[in-house]
C-alpha cells in the first residue's frame, strides 16, 4: 500500500504504469503477480483513499487512472512515519558491529 | 492485431466464468493489451507475448479470489436491522388503519393515522441503531472488527438515522396539526410532546455526529445507545408518568435506560481490555 500510495502522490497513474514504475525503482528487485495489484487498487477506492476515472489515452485506449485523495494523503504519512521507524530500528540492529 | 482481438476475446469468455465484474475485467484487458504490446516491440511473437502477458497478470481466480475477499459479507445484526424494518413498516401501516376505521376518515383521524405511522416508523429505526450499538459493543468484546465491518455499520446507522430524523420530524408536526384542531393548540409542552422533541433534537444532533467525526465509528455507535433511551423515555416515558407510576412499566424503564448506560459505557472501554482470552 506505501508504495502504490507514494507512486499516486507524484501524479495520477493506471494499474500498468504504476507496476513499471515499481519494477524500474527497484531494479527489479520487487515484483509481484500483476493482477493481485487491483484488487488492492479497488480497496483504496471503496475507503476513498484513491479516486478513479476511465479516460482515453493518446493511441485511443481507455485507461483506469487511479489520483491520491487527501484521505489518502494522511494513510501515506502515518505510514511513512511507521516504516522509517521499522527501516531506523532495524539500521541499528543490522549496523556492522566495531569491537 | 487482428490475433490479439481474437486472444482477448477468448481470454474475456474465460475470465468471464469466474464472476469477475465487466468493469475489471475492462482494467484487466487494458493490462493485458499494454504488457503484450510491449513484449511485441521487443522482439516476442505476438502468441508468446500474450501468452506471458496472461501468465505475468496471473490467473483469473486467484485474482478472482482477492476481490472476493472485498466484499465482507453482511454482518448478520445488519441484516436483522434491515428485515426488522421491513417488518416495522408493515404493521405500522396497519395499526393507522384500524384507527381510521374505527374513528372514520375525517381529516384528524386520517392525521392521528399517519402521525402514528411515521412517528413509530421512526421511533424503531432509532432503537435499531441503538440496537447495532449493543450488538457491536457486545461483539467487540469477543473479536476485533474489520475496517469494512465498522464503515458498514456505520453507513447503515446513518442511513437509519436520516429515515428516523424525516419520519419523527413529520410524526410531530402532524401531532401538532392534529393537536390544534382536536384541543386547540398546536402545543403544549406535554410529556408526549417533549419526547417527541427531543426525539428529533436527538437525531438531528445523531447525523450532524456522523458528519463531524468521521474516524470514530467506534464512538458514533456507542453514543446510539443514547438514542435508545430518550426513545424509551419519549415513547414509553408518558405512560408510566400516568397511573402506573411505581408499577412494573416504570421498573422496566428504569432497567432499560441502566442497561444502556452501562453499554454505553463500556463501548469506550478501549479496545482489548473486555476480550476474552483463550491463551490459558
Amino acid at each position: 500500500m506505501p508504495l502504490i500510495l507514494s507512486i499516486l502522490s507524484e501524479g495520477d497513474s493506471y494499474g500498468y504504469a504504476i507496476i513499471q514504475r515499481v519494477k524500474e525503482l527497484s531494479g527489479g528487485k520487487i515484483g509481484w503477480i500483476d493482477g493481485m495489484l487491483y484488487p488492492v487498487l479497488h480497496w483504496l477506492e471503496d475507503r476513498r483513499i484513491v479516486r478513479s476515472r476511465w479516460e482515453k489515452a493518446g493511441s485511443g485506449r481507455k485507461r483506469k487512472y487511479y489520483s491520491i485523495q487527501p484521505a489518502g494523503g494522511q494513510t501515506l504519512r502515518d505510514q511513512k512515519e511507521q516504516w522509517i521507524a521499522v527501516t531506523s530500528t532495524l539500521n541499528q540492529i543490522w549496523r556492522p558491529q566495531h569491537a | 492485431m487482428h490475433n490479439l482481438e481474437e486472444l482477448i476475446t477468448e481470454w474475456r469468455k474465460t475470465a468471464g466464468m469466474h464472476n469477475v465484474g465487466a468493469e475489471t475485467l475492462d482494467e484487466l484487458e487494458t493490462h493485458l493489451r499494454e504488457t503484450t504490446e510491449r513484449l511485441v516491440r521487443s522482439g516476442t511473437s505476438l502468441s508468446d507475448a500474450f501468452q506471458r502477458a496472461v501468465a505475468d497478470l496471473g490467473t483469473i481466480s486467484g485474482i478472482a479470489s482477492e476481490f472476493r475477499k472485498l466484499d465482507e459479507p453482511l454482518w448478520l445484526p445488519i441484516k436483522l436491522a434491515i428485515g426488522a424494518i421491513g417488518i416495522t413498516t408493515f404493521a405500522a401501516m396497519v395499526v393507522p388503519m384500524l384507527v381510521i376505521a374505527r374513528s372514520g376518515s375525517g381529516p384528524s383521524s386520517v392525521l392521528l393515522a399517519t402521525h402514528i405511522f411515521t412517528v413509530t416508523l421512526g421511533y424503531t429505526a432509532t432503537l435499531l441503531i441503538g440496537g447495532l450499538g449493543i450488538c457491536s459493543v457486545s461483539q467487540r468484546c469477543f473479536e476485533d472488527f474489520p475496517t469494512s465491518r465498522w464503515h458498514s455499520i456505520r453507513r447503515v446507522s446513518l442511513l437509519l438515522a436520516t429515515i428516523a430524523l424525516f419520519f419523527t420530524a413529520i410524526g410531530v408536526f402532524l401531532a401538532m396539526v392534529w393537536a390544534k384542531i382536536e384541543w386547540g393548540r398546536y402545543w403544549a409542552w406535554d410529556s408526549k410532546e417533549i419526547g417527541g422533541l427531543s426525539a428529533v433534537v436527538w437525531l438531528a444532533c445523531y447525523v450532524l455526529a456522523h458528519r463531524f467525526f468521521k474516524n470514530s465509528s467506534r464512538g458514533i455507535l456507542a453514543i446510539s445507545m443514547l438514542g435508545n433511551i430518550v426513545i424509551s423515555l419519549a415513547w414509553f416515558g408518558p405512560r408510566v408518568n400516568g397511573l402506573l407510576q411505581y408499577g412494573t412499566r416504570s421498573v422496566l424503564l428504569t432497567v432499560a435506560v441502566l442497561v444502556h448506560l452501562a453499554f454505553f459505557a463500556i463501548g469506550f472501554v478501549p479496545a482489548g481490555r473486555l476480550r476474552l482470552r483463550n491463551d490459558g
